[in-house]
């Protein structure tokens, strides 16, 4: 057979995992390659080394040092989000590459789901690594501290500590130190920054601009931190009036609640998040991926190239 | 009669943007153009910049959607996705993501084409001796000349062996050399019974390896046909003859048809270029003429 | 028919994708609630407190990034000896962060010991004395509100109630201790602190016998040299009979 030879048509299905791999995997190596990731990892070291400069101590320095990790990998994820997603289908729309993709049998929604696909394991990846990092950094001044106030208490007691000193030590190390409740508030993370990654996605659908869809997004953003009080506010058994109640409904509505993914504020008070309700969280950011991508999927297949 | 559906059936295509802020004022790219396309023939589609041929393949790649009418690719309609499996693309100035290399650009349209593994892998290492790309395999895209994209362009287009290829100004920017290893390529593809769209400027191209031409024009198809046909002068009859006196030709000027001692080798109709008969064709429709030679 | 622009076809979706949502997020809502791991309220209230950053990034949920912000301004205020600005301040961060523990704890710290310890040259007087336990008590009680089964809370609140005042009820530290015993994270040892207030008060000499006496015999690991002696005072007066009396020769645990 030549090089040019025709084979017979191959089969074709609907939806294909190699196409949906490579797409996903060609977002990666772009997202990657661009270098917007470097500059942005700069960014999260500045943050957690500032964790270190406090003069705290004891259990204030660990729950400094939680705030501030915690709340650098929320902003580098949010960013990352918003601005590599928002730059994806207007870069191929311009450069024209969306041109070959989808001359080829591609379907609209998988070049969508491959596009998001990638962002989402970009954001997951970095998500790991820093929360490696910044797990094994909280675990080292765990115990440090730990070390130190029971250094404090030997000048007192010598070797004999008395045994409910060293409980309560270890118990408020324990409780402030690595864990999987932090690791909740990092999913938490994980699934806000994905549904701002699936919003970003959708107004890169119609928008006109990269800039345009990054300032939305930004907006949506701070709308869904104040949707759960326009949410409630329906709930509630107070009596309403038409307008209000209806204004309260639509925002409600079309805007996501984001405060619900955000458990830094509680995990830093040492409370435990079942696993059942880290779960539904997971189900409810799921269920805000799959609808945004219905409806991106919904202005983009009508979209003209 | 073939059993197998044409290679291309674009009927009645109309197609109209609307433009302004409300969208109100419309514009026609395409106007009630008809193509039919046999499998094996390579058919070349010319017209002048903002002609309508860009609207016409896109339209036909279901990149755009008709206003009206219908185009398919070997039976299948051109909205659907599936029709995509037996075509490949290779646009004017190539679009690939600069940030991959010459072999990963390979691997990844291979991949959204169905191909995998080991037989992908092969298919690349062919392709890229093919075009003559194996020492820049590993370079990215972006430090590629335009020469090099053009190569790297046709291989994705060929990559998962399509039954129908569009080529759209194939060798634009391209040095002489490069032009005629095209020119190689599409004989060799329509040796290999593989279907093809060819648009280009470069008209002694398209004289050379189409076997059908359509000529558009403000979205119009004002000339189809027989490239033998249509480059035919109408009111002009030719006589070829071999070994024949000046005697003989005087004669047969006026007995043409009893005469015998010379070898009578064909007639036809003397023929034009055709970049002679595009600009005459171009000139003719501003003046209201329609010549379609089918 | 005027074909509806898809652009209002997505916002449909995205209402009808709201409508979906909107009571599986309330549910949630109320779980999260629930366990106390939401607050209640705008946060509209910071606005004065608060400078216009910290004002938004509260809104932007990272009210516990500003609670310990502030927390370093109170520590800068705390060494200028502002009291009255390192009390505000604290107040402010369990508002912000009303399920910390931390800080209700370390709030009636400020009030009880760091007050007082900075007067310490000077000395304070009684009854500024009396009025900042009395201040840190409060705090401690409206931190319970928020956290009514923190150990932490009820163990601090039962210390603050070991120095009672004239006049006051002193079996209220016995009360918290019993509190405390009964929270989750109650470490072992905090029936051994309820079972000396109870020796410590007269009328509960038995009842602390029973908890000491019970935790004897639990684990060796209890019996420490206070444990051992508040037991032998007890079984003295108690009479308590001699097959159930600690040996003489009980030396106690060493770690």
């Amino acid at each position: 057979m030549t090089t040019t030879a025709a084979s017979p048509p191959r089969a074709w299905h609907a939806f294909s995992f190699r196409r949906l791999a490579a797409l996903t995997g060609n977002t990666l190596t772009q997202l990657i390659r661009t270098k917007i990731l470097y500059f942005l990892i700069v960014f999260f070291l500045i943050v957690t080394a500032a964790g270190f400069f406090f003069p705290t101590y004891g259990e204030q320095d660990l729950k400094l040092f939680k705030d501030v990790f915690l709340a650098g990998m929320s902003w580098f994820t949010l960013i990352f989000a918003i601005t590599a997603t928002a730059m994806l289908i207007p870069k191929d729309v311009e450069d024209r590459t969306l041109y070959t993709i989808l001359c080829k049998p591609v379907p609209r929604l998988e070049y969508l789901l491959g596009r998001l696909l990638g962002v989402l394991c970009l954001i997951g990846i970095s998500l790991a690594l820093m929360d490696g990092v910044c797990t094994a950094i909280l675990q080292l001044k765990a115990h440090l501290n730990q070390e130190t106030q029971l250094a404090a208490l030997r000048t007192v007691f010598g070797a004999k500590i008395p045994i409910d000193e060293i409980t309560r030590i270890e118990q408020l190390y324990a409780r402030q130190g690595p864990t999987w409740d932090l690791q909740t508030a990092v999913l938490g993370i994980f699934c806000q920054s994905s549904v701002m990654a699936a919003i970003s996605l959708l107004l890169s659908t119609f928008a006109s601009s990269s800039l345009f869809t990054i300032l939305s997004s930004f907006a949506v953003f701070v709308i869904g931190h104040g949707q759960s009080l326009l949410r409630e506010h329906f709930f509630s058994t107070q009596t309403l009036g038409p307008t209000s109640g209806i204004l309260s409904l639509l925002l409600s509505l079309l805007s996501p609640d984001l405060k619900q993914f955000n458990h830094i504020d509680a995990v830093v008070a040492g409370s435990h998040i079942p696993w059942q309700l880290t779960g539904e969280m997971t189900g409810l950011a799921l269920l805000y991926l799959g609808g945004y991508l219905a409806v991106s999927w919904l202005i983009f297949s009508g979209r003209e190239l | 009669m073939s059993d197998s559906p044409p290679a291309v059936s674009i009927s009645h295509l109309v197609k109209e943007f609307r433009l302004g802020v409300f969208r109100r004022q419309v514009v026609r790219a395409v106007n009630d153009v008809s193509i039919q396309i046999a499998p094996g023939e390579v058919y070349g589609l010319i017209g002048p910049n903002g002609s309508g041929k860009s609207t016409t393949m896109k339209c036909l790649l279901g990149l755009l959607n008709p206003t009206s009418g219908t185009a398919a690719i070997f039976g299948r309609d051109s909205s659907k996705v599936d029709s995509r499996n037996d075509v490949g693309f290779l646009p004017e100035n190539p679009y690939f993501y600069k940030y991959l290399t010459g072999t990963e650009t390979l691997a990844f349209y291979g991949k959204l084409c169905g191909l995998g593994g080991a037989a992908l892998r092969d298919r690349i290492r062919e392709l890229l001796a093919m075009v003559d790309l194996e020492h820049a395999s590993d370079r990215r895209l972006g430090g590629y000349s335009k020469g090099m994209l053009q190569r790297i362009g046709l291989a994705q287009a060929i990559i998962h062996r399509p039954r129908l290829v569009v080529l759209d100004e194939p060798a634009a920017g391209v040095d002489p050399a490069g032009s005629r290893k095209i020119r190689d390529l599409i004989l060799q593809l329509k040796q290999d019974g593989i279907s093809v769209i060819l648009s280009s400027h470069l008209l002694e191209q398209v004289q050379e390896v189409c076997d059908r031409v359509g000529i558009i024009f403000r979205g119009d198809l004002v000339v189809e046909g027989k490239l033998e046909d249509i480059l035919s002068i109408e009111d002009e009859t030719e006589v070829r003859l071999r070994n024949a006196s000046p005697e003989l030709v005087a004669k047969i000027q006026a007995l043409v048809a009893a005469e015998g001692g010379a070898t009578y080798l064909g007639s036809g109709k003397p023929r034009t270029t055709l970049e002679r008969l595009f600009l005459d064709a171009t000139d003719s429709s501003e003046r209201g003429e329609r010549t379609v030679n089918r | 028919m005027f074909p509806i622009p898809r652009i209002l076809t997505a916002l449909g979706a995205v209402a009808l994708l709201g409508a979906v949502r909107l009571p599986l997020e309330h549910h949630f809502h109320g779980r999260l609630k629930a366990n106390g791991l939401v607050e209640d309220g705008a946060g509209l209230d910071f606005r004065d407190q608060l400078t216009q950053n910290a004002f938004l990034a509260t809104l932007g949920g990272f009210r516990s990034l500003v609670a310990a912000i502030l927390e370093l301004d109170a520590g800068g205020e705390a060494e200028k000896k502002n009291w009255g600005k390192v009390e505000a301040a604290y107040r402010l961060m369990q508002q912000l962060q009303p399920h910390d523990v931390y800080y209700w704890d370390t709030g009636q710290s400020v009030l009880t010991r760091d007050i007082p310890h900075s007067y310490r040259v000077e000395g304070m007087d009684p009854a500024a004395f009396a009025a900042y336990t009395q201040k840190g008590r409060a705090m401690v009680r409206e931190g319970l509100r928020f956290l009514p089964k923190s150990y932490r809370l009820w163990e601090v609140l039962a210390q603050l109630h070991a120095r009672p005042f004239p006049g006051e009820d002193l079996s209220a530290e016995i009360d918290c201790w019993r509190k405390a015993v009964e929270c989750p994270d109650a470490p072992v040892y905090a029936r051994r602190r309820l079972g000396y207030a109870l020796a410590a008060l007269p009328g509960h000499e038995q009842e602390a016998w029973n908890v000491l006496h019970d935790l004897y015999a639990l684990d060796k690991r209890h019996r420490l040299p206070t444990l051992l002696k508040n037991l032998r005072i007890l079984e003295e007066k108690l009479d308590i009979a001699p097959w159930n009396r600690i040996p003489a020769n009980e030396t106690g645990w060493e770690p």
